[in-house]
């Protein structure tokens, strides 16, 4: 950046290359970087709440078959994942704080550990999908009534054993014919989506990390001038909010 | 605008604040657990409150990452008018809607709990019985 040249603010030799000619000083300039971001995840509140409120429209409505939907979700995976997610923002809060103090080491230990345990959460929410796959709770054409009947051979049974076992005896939500309820596909719809999206954002927000390390492996950030981690910082808390609430919006149904 | 020294945190208050998270987890997961609805009505309290206390913990937990993990704790007033401002709106937007659907007469012909508002004459013989959807039991319910 060739600010420095254009900068009547500070003196040449200040050691803030990045400071931009617009701004009176670091401060403003940080100040001016964490309100943008502030104002985008504004317009992602509404982005989500958009999903939220026509959720919250069929869940009063046929609150019985989003129990049902709901009770076919594994609850413990929904539930290691929010501890995987915050635990992901914890190292991120630390890997800001390290770019506080400009140690471009530690920022890059704390956000490889972050990238890891978003990647741990993609790999659980990919291999809940996977199962949902298998027990015909995809909305559509390949939506089983009849929920499997659950023998050893059964994916869950084989990936997850021990988990049946630790939470008891398997019971198939239906009604009293052994039926799932056609509209259960309404709540997966809801789910596959909400979980998709933020699944997405989390892919963009590895991207951003992944940008950060190669600028911190460059020695760029300091205690002068590390926006950049500050917003990711930011948009990465943001996200682990949005699923701290659908973690209970969406798992934890047993009694609506 | 006036702008804002920042402000270096301790990690012993991210780890406190990482606790707290945590124990708010199990905590949502066990109350989802308990049927607060049984008790809550036998002493005429309403019905719902699993609902409620879910999303509370949820509101406290999203609390904690906003204050301590996204400094909003240590940001400026302008700052805090932009931080609120899209969860403002989404109460908005929240409210006026449900209080649409709340008290809506729910086509076709059931309340907002799916209990039907009236009573269907039985079909004539030769023709489709009429349909309320989400009413179980009832002959030729879509369920």
């Amino acid at each position: 950046m060739s600010a420095t040249a254009t900068n009547i603010h500070s003196p040449p030799n200040s050691g803030d290359a990045h400071l931009q000619h617009q701004f009176k000083n670091a401060d403003q300039q940080r100040e001016s970087a964490t309100l943008g971001m502030w104002l985008f995840l504004g317009t992602e509140v509404l982005f989500f709440g958009g999903l939220f409120v026509s959720y919250a429209i069929y869940r009063v409505r046929w609150p019985d078959d989003f129990r049902e939907g709901s009770l076919d979700l594994k609850w413990y995976l929904g539930g290691l994942n929010t501890a995987i997610l915050l635990l992901s923002s914890f190292f991120m809060a630390l890997g800001v704080r390290a770019s506080q103090q400009g140690d471009n080491r530690r920022v890059i230990r704390h956000l490889l550990a972050t990238i890891a345990l978003a990647v741990a959460f993609l790999g659980v929410k990919g291999m809940e999908y996977y199962l949902e796959y298998d027990e015909g709770l995809v909305p559509g054409e390949s939506f089983r009534l009849q929920p499997p009947p659950r023998s050893s051979e059964s994916a869950l049974t084989r990936g997850m054993g021990s988990f049946e076992r630790w939470t008891g005896k398997y019971v198939p939500n239906a009604d009293e014919h052994g039926q799932r309820t056609r509209r259960e596909q309404l709540f997966m719809c809801f789910y596959f989506i909400m979980t998709a999206i933020h699944a997405t954002h989390m892919l963009i927000g590895i991207g951003l990390m992944t940008w950060l390390m190669m600028l911190a492996r460059r020695r760029a950030f300091s205690a002068a001038w590390h926006n950049p981690v500050e917003v990711v910082g930011l948009y990465w808390h943001f996200v682990d909010t949005v699923w701290v609430f659908l973690f209970p919006v969406l798992y934890l149904l047993r009694n609506p | 605008m006036a702008e804002v020294k920042e402000h270096i945190a301790a990690p012993r208050m991210y780890i406190g604040v990482l606790i707290a998270l945590m124990i708010l987890l199990v905590a949502t997961i066990i109350t989802a657990f308990i049927d607060l609805d049984a008790w809550t009505t036998a002493h005429h309290l309403g019905a719902g409150w699993n609902t409620v206390v879910a999303l509370l913990i949820a509101m406290l937990k999203a609390a904690l990452i906003a204050l301590f993990f996204m400094h909003l704790k240590y940001a400026s007033r302008l700052t805090w008018v932009f931080a609120s401002a899209g969860v403002v709106w989404l109460g908005i937007m929240l409210t006026l809607t449900m209080s649409d659907y709340f008290t809506r007469n729910h086509p076709p012909g059931v309340n907002a709990k799916g209990e039907p508002n009236y009573i269907v004459e039985p079909a004539p013989p030769g023709h489709p019985s009429p349909r309320i959807d989400n009413y179980p039991g009832q002959p030729g319910s879509y369920h």
